[in-house]
């Protein structure tokens, strides 16, 4: 299995979450697995303009052009990220406020909108470059 | 034990982040299939039981993101030792400042809902998720170069 690492995020990657969960065990089972709850996510993968210095993000895909879903428990989320899509020279007709998120491809990372604690996630990757 | 007491418990704290649901879900009792339809994530059944392998053989461990590069099958979706779920729309994170951990910045609330009424394609919003055991930041730290092929 690949591990989806951010280059920009020590440890960390950028996922899209989609669904929080808890499963119901069913009555008299012995469960195997331990009680928590769980987080199905996409990955996007995160590279840096070198002309802007910004971090532009994509969504992760298989050869089929799919994107990668994947579960972790949700312990492991750490905060809320702001992407901007990226609308290129003409923004599609179909965005709307609602939908933008769903179908732009690629998207810019707002590194404006929290200064004090994902800042210094950004400024390591100024440091080891 | 209490009926009134929720586990796993709604609040808890990982890797210095707050993390809390709401008392009630926002769905009680879901079946997988009505889940993977009205979500529209195809692959859960198979992810799901990806999970529960993996988290059977290496217990505690954190768990990495990413797959194969090819797409699993979801024609022949292995058992899964439960068919409903609990759902929650919104969960909410809390830090504490990164200059100085006695400061709580504010809470923020995270969307992952299906298709409904104004949300077409539903909400799904953007996090930061640990993929990495002893990752946890700052304490981390500038841990050596760091470069990595995408």
């Amino acid at each position: 299995m690949n591990t989806y690492k951010s280059s920009c995020f020590e440890g960390h990657a950028i996922c899209e979450l989609h669904l929080i969960m808890c499963p119901i065990p069913q009555r008299g089972s012995h469960v195997t697995w331990r009680d928590q709850y769980l987080c199905y996510i996409q990955v996007l993968t995160d590279l840096v303009d070198p002309a802007t210095d910004m971090i532009i993000l994509k969504h992760a895909k298989y050869t089929d052009g799919t994107s990668i879903g994947n579960i972790v428990p949700l312990h492991q989320l750490h905060s809320f990220i702001s992407l901007i899509p990226w609308l290129g020279d003409m923004a599609d007709v179909q965005f709307t406020k609602a939908t933008s998120m769903h179908y732009s491809q690629t998207f810019l990372f707002n590194k404006y909108f929290e200064k004090t604690s994902i800042m210094p996630f950004t400024m390591l990757h100024i440091v080891s470059n | 034990m209490d009926e009134a007491i929720p586990h796993p418990p709604r609040i808890f704290i990982a890797g210095g982040t707050a993390i809390h649901l709401n008392y009630n879900p926002s769905h009680t009792r879901v079946s997988v299939d009505d889940v993977t339809t009205n979500f529209n994530i195809p692959d859960l059944h198979v992810v799901l039981s990806e999970f529960l392998l993996h988290d059977a053989r290496e217990r505690g461990e954190v768990y990495g993101v990413g797959g194969p590069n090819r797409r699993p099958s979801i024609e022949c979706p292995l058992i899964l030792p439960f068919d409903h779920l609990q759902l929650w729309y919104t969960v909410h994170l809390q830090e504490t400042a990164f200059h100085n951990s006695s400061i709580t910045l504010p809470a923020q609330t995270i969307h992952a809902s299906p298709p409904g009424p104004g949300w077409s394609k539903g909400q799904q919003e953007t996090v930061l998720v640990n993929v990495e055991g002893g990752s946890v930041w700052p304490e981390s730290g500038l841990t050596g170069e760091y470069s990595f092929m995408i």
